[in-house]
């Protein structure tokens, strides 16, 4: 029976909101793999790709990664990768190099491709009873190098690892890469990476598991919150084992018509006492009733959460409007009415208006050194009449 | 091979050399000095005569040649009369790298010519081939040079040259470069027709390679090329505005159009409501003047037969074929290199096309790096490429007021959208605009003012380069830009060659 372990995007290297923390929390994930791994003593591991999250990781990452898999190699655990997108750098990728000193084997490397006559022959290696098969996460041409391969015919049980999007997929929106009959036909077991979601269907009877990243690369997954994890492959079924991240807090705080000041106060009361080292992002909504919402104490907001025992928090403004924001509405009107309603909406007269629109349509432009002088002039007279 | 040694000179500035009798050193070569344990890169920018002997006695012997035919033998010729060379110093080159110089070889220090492997370093990254190193006149074709893609995308690539230099042919060879790199895509706006191929016109179609998709409104058989056409449905108010100078209240009715029949506003404006209905349907908010000027400007622009409702580019048709701007943005995303034709259109429809193409995909790479952050990064790197940029980067344009590739020009680069503008006459670009592009391909520009513009804005000092610059050829270039070590003397490869020597092309898998 096949025993194996499936993981993807653990993005070694990669960070949140700049905190070392968060580096550390990507490190403990993959960490975590191998630690079970090493309990439950699957055959082989397979990784469907970016494995770091940059093609030139820190020597500290690096060494963490090292002796991580030198734990794996000890206890006579392969671990077997298709390069993902970011694992790449100009000069190749590290995988090539970590693979040259016996921690791991790269499926994808070009002897595993065989130019023939109308195809490409796609070799794989061999590991636990299983052959794996693999595409790195090239983008260039994807769908024809999908159509040119072929797998090497092989008697056992067939694994194929790829890091591109299948367009099957709900929420890709536009950033699909191939369609999911593309994937070669009479696989046992498609080994997805790149999309960072846990997701899972069958294709021509077989299952294709994407295991998804192992932390939260963005404010955006963080908000979307569906858990992180790895496959476990045991007794012909794919178990999906959660993985135990730091806590991630998304609170939308309503803001519609409060000042700067209210709006502060009330992100405060919306952080717990207790934050549990967990991380909290702050999204702002509405429309402030005054003030502008640069006024919002973010710092005191920051400061609170971790006294709170929060990690860290982000407060997003991006979604918080200033009052004078909220009349206008800019999909129907041209530039000059916009302005005009601005103007009046900050209490403005109707001949300070109209001042104003002269000296925007006089000052507005792009002047050359020499055209300067006079058009200020012109502004001076119209201001002194 | 010793050429010459070191007699003065100071860090900041020239060094000064004494050249060896029999080597033909140049202007334009590039030669080496070891001292202090680091090697110098220096380039020769003069020469000059010298001699030991009074200067009287020079004339006299030149009088006596001149007017008595005599020919005087002078004693050690060759220690008595030299040349020196100033060179400036490029780059020095320590173990682990190149440094700006901060000291000056030693007095008799050697100077020597290069070899080849002392300029391995241009050819040692996965980058695009774009010719060989040029010292002066002199080529060095085992010497490849490669220009990091990536890098130089996003942050802009300016090529000028007179006409006939050779730029539409740097910017073919470049972006045939781009199709053996992974993740990069472009969209060339073609008004030429000169980069897909035609009959004469060797081109991307060439290389027959499936990342090449070629929109025109004249599609042949030839792979990839697919038909250009744009429907009304698809088409906002915005697309328009930078094109058509719209007045204030002209805008406004756009506006209020769109509003009031949503996609349907041109088919509804154009064809089916005559200006006293559509006044009606704006609720009189809209001067009947207003709308019959409009309504000509848009005519005017969108060319379209009356009868069948389509014209060369445009439809007012109901669409039944993919958008074409998802189209285009689908492309972009999986890396093609996207040709538009607008070689049989009006340059008011060019730029409709162009911007209203580029305003998508700029919004594309900026929305999604706000609200999609991680799959911002695996979009690819996206080059936008023109000519004739002072049409729509020029000063008088952009006094008039700012565009979506001014914006792209200040902003593009956090959004890994980069442009190459081409231009016969970087003068008439802003400097503001010049000095954000911070790669510049430069061929020979004999005229002053466009070289003290390029000179200015230049990422690294050029300033001994003028009469190069001035002199150059077709297909010699000298590119500055912060992600080479040095300002480069190039001959480009000529795209038509590359085509002979082009293996048919491989699909490229394997990853080491
Ligand atoms: N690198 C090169 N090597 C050899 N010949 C070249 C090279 N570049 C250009 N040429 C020659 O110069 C001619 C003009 O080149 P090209 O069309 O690229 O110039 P251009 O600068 O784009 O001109 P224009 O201003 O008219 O657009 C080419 O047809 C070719 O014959
Ligand atoms: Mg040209
Ligand atoms: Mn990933």
């Amino acid at each position: 029976m096949m025993n194996f372990v499936h993981v993807s995007d653990t993005h070694l290297g990669a960070s949140n909101f700049k905190l070392k923390k968060r580096e550390d929390d990507f490190l403990d994930s993959f960490k975590q793999v191998v630690d079970y791994c090493i309990k439950e003593k699957p055959d082989f591991i397979i990784h469907s790709g970016d494995l770091f999250d940059k093609g030139k990781p820190g020597n500290k990452v690096l060494l963490f990664t090292v002796k991580q898999l030198i734990k794996l190699k000890e206890k006579g655990i392969p671990l077997l990768i298709t390069p993902g997108s970011h694992d790449v750098s100009v000069d190749g990728t590290l995988l090539t190099i970590l693979e040259k000193v016996g921690l791991l084997t790269n499926v994808s490397k070009p002897e595993n491709y065989v130019k023939g006559k109308n195809h490409v022959l796609m070799k794989g290696e061999e590991a636990g009873g299983a052959v794996i098969y693999g595409l790195p996460g090239r983008r260039a041409n994807i769908k024809e190098v999908y159509e040119s391969i072929k797998p090497e015919p092989n008697d056992k049980f067939k694994i194929f690892m790829f890091h591109h999007i299948t367009t099957n997929i709900k929420d890709t929106e536009f950033f699909a890469d191939i369609p999911l009959s593309s994937l070669p036909k009479g696989m046992d077991y498609y080994a997805g990476g790149h999309w960072h979601e846990h997701e899972s269907f069958s294709y021509q009877g077989k299952p294709v598991v994407y295991p998804g990243s192992t932390e939260y690369g963005d404010t955006r997954s963080m908000e979307r919150h569906k858990p992180r994890g790895f496959i476990h492959y045991k007794n012909g079924e794919p178990e999906f084992i959660e993985l135990n991240t730091r806590g991630v807090v998304v609170k939308r705080v309503d803001c519609n018509n409060l000042t700067p000041e209210e709006a502060t106060s009330k992100c405060l009361d919306s952080l717990s006492k207790e934050g549990g080292d967990s991380l909290i992002v702050l999204k702002l909504k509405g429309v402030l009733s005054s003030g502008r919402r640069n006024m919002i104490d973010t710092s005191l907001i920051k400061k609170q959460a971790v006294s709170n025992d929060y990690l860290y928090c982000n407060v997003r403004l991006s979604g918080l409007k200033n009052p004078s924001e909220k009349k206008i509405n800019t999909n129907s009107k041209g530039v000059n009415e916009i302005e005009q309603e601005h103007l009046r909406a900050k209490g403005y007269s109707e001949p300070e208006v109209k001042l104003a629109r002269q000296l925007i349509n006089l000052l507005g432009n792009d002047y050359t050194p020499s055209e300067l002088p006079k058009a200020l002039e012109k502004a001076g007279e119209l201001i002194d009449n | 091979m010793v050429v010459g040694r070191v007699i003065g000179g100071s860090a900041g500035d020239k060094i000064i050399i004494r050249v060896k009798s029999n080597s033909d050193i140049d202007i334009g070569d590039i030669l080496i000095v070891e001292n202090n344990g680091v090697k110098y890169y220096i380039k020769v920018v003069n020469t000059l005569i010298n001699s030991l002997l009074p200067n009287q006695f020079i004339e006299d012997i030149a009088g006596q040649k001149l007017e008595h035919d005599m020919d005087l033998k002078v004693f050690d010729k060759k220690d008595r009369f030299y040349r020196i060379c100033q060179a400036k110093i490029l780059k020095v080159m320590k173990e682990d790298g190149f440094y700006p110089a901060r000291s000056i070889p030693h007095y008799f220090s050697e100077v020597r010519r290069a070899n080849s492997s002392e300029f391995k370093f241009l050819n040692n990254r996965e980058g695009v081939s774009i010719g060989s190193l040029r010292l002066g006149m002199q080529v060095l074709k085992n010497v490849n040079v490669k220009l990091p893609a990536k890098e130089l995308i996003s942050h802009h690539v300016l090529v000028s040259a007179a006409t006939g230099k050779g730029k539409s042919n740097f910017a073919k060879v470049f972006v045939k470069g781009l199709l053996s790199i992974d993740n990069v895509s472009s969209v060339v706006i073609d008004p030429h027709n000169e980069y897909y191929g035609a009959k004469n016109i060797k081109g991307l179609r060439d290389f027959r390679n499936k990342r090449v998709i070629y929109l025109t409104p004249k599609p042949g058989n030839y792979p990839g090329s697919e038909k250009l056409m744009i429907y009304a449905e698809d088409l906002m108010p915005g697309d328009f505005r930078e094109v058509i100078r719209a007045s204030g209240p002209q805008s406004q009715a756009m506006d209020l159009a769109y509003r009031v029949y949503k996609n349907q506003w041109l088919k509804q404006l154009l064809v089916e409501k005559n200006i006293s209905e559509v006044e009606q349907d704006m609720k009189s908010r809209v001067q009947r003047i207003t709308i019959a000027s409009l309504k000509r400007k848009l005519n005017h622009v969108m060319n379209f037969n009356p009868k069948t409702l389509e014209g060369l580019i445009f439809s007012l048709k109901k669409r039944s074929e993919t958008n074409l701007f998802d189209k285009i943005k689908r492309g972009v995303h999986d890396g093609k290199i996207i040709i538009i034709d607008t070689s049989l259109v009006s340059n008011l429809v060019e730029r409709l096309i162009a911007g209203s193409i580029v305003r998508r995909l700029f919004y594309l790479y900026s929305q999604t790096k706000q609200l999609n952050p991680e799959k911002f990064r695996s979009l690819p790197e996206l080059m936008i490429l023109f000519e004739e940029a002072p049409r729509v980067l020029g000063k008088n344009v952009l006094e008039k007021g700012s565009n979506i590739f001014a914006r792209i020009a200040r902003e593009g680069r956090k959004f890994k959208v980069g442009l190459c503008a081409i231009t016969q006459m970087p003068s008439l670009l802003p400097q503001e605009i010049l000095s954000q592009m911070n790669t510049k391909v430069i061929l020979g520009l004999p005229s002053p003012s466009d070289r003290v513009a390029i000179i200015n804005s230049s990422a690294q000092d050029i300033n001994d380069e003028s009469i190069e610059i001035q002199m150059m050829d077709q297909g010699e270039a000298l590119i500055t830009s912060p992600f080479i070590n040095f300002p480069l003397p190039v001959k480009i490869h000529f795209f038509d060659e590359l085509i002979k020597n082009n293996k048919s092309s491989d699909l490229n898998i394997g990853i080491s």
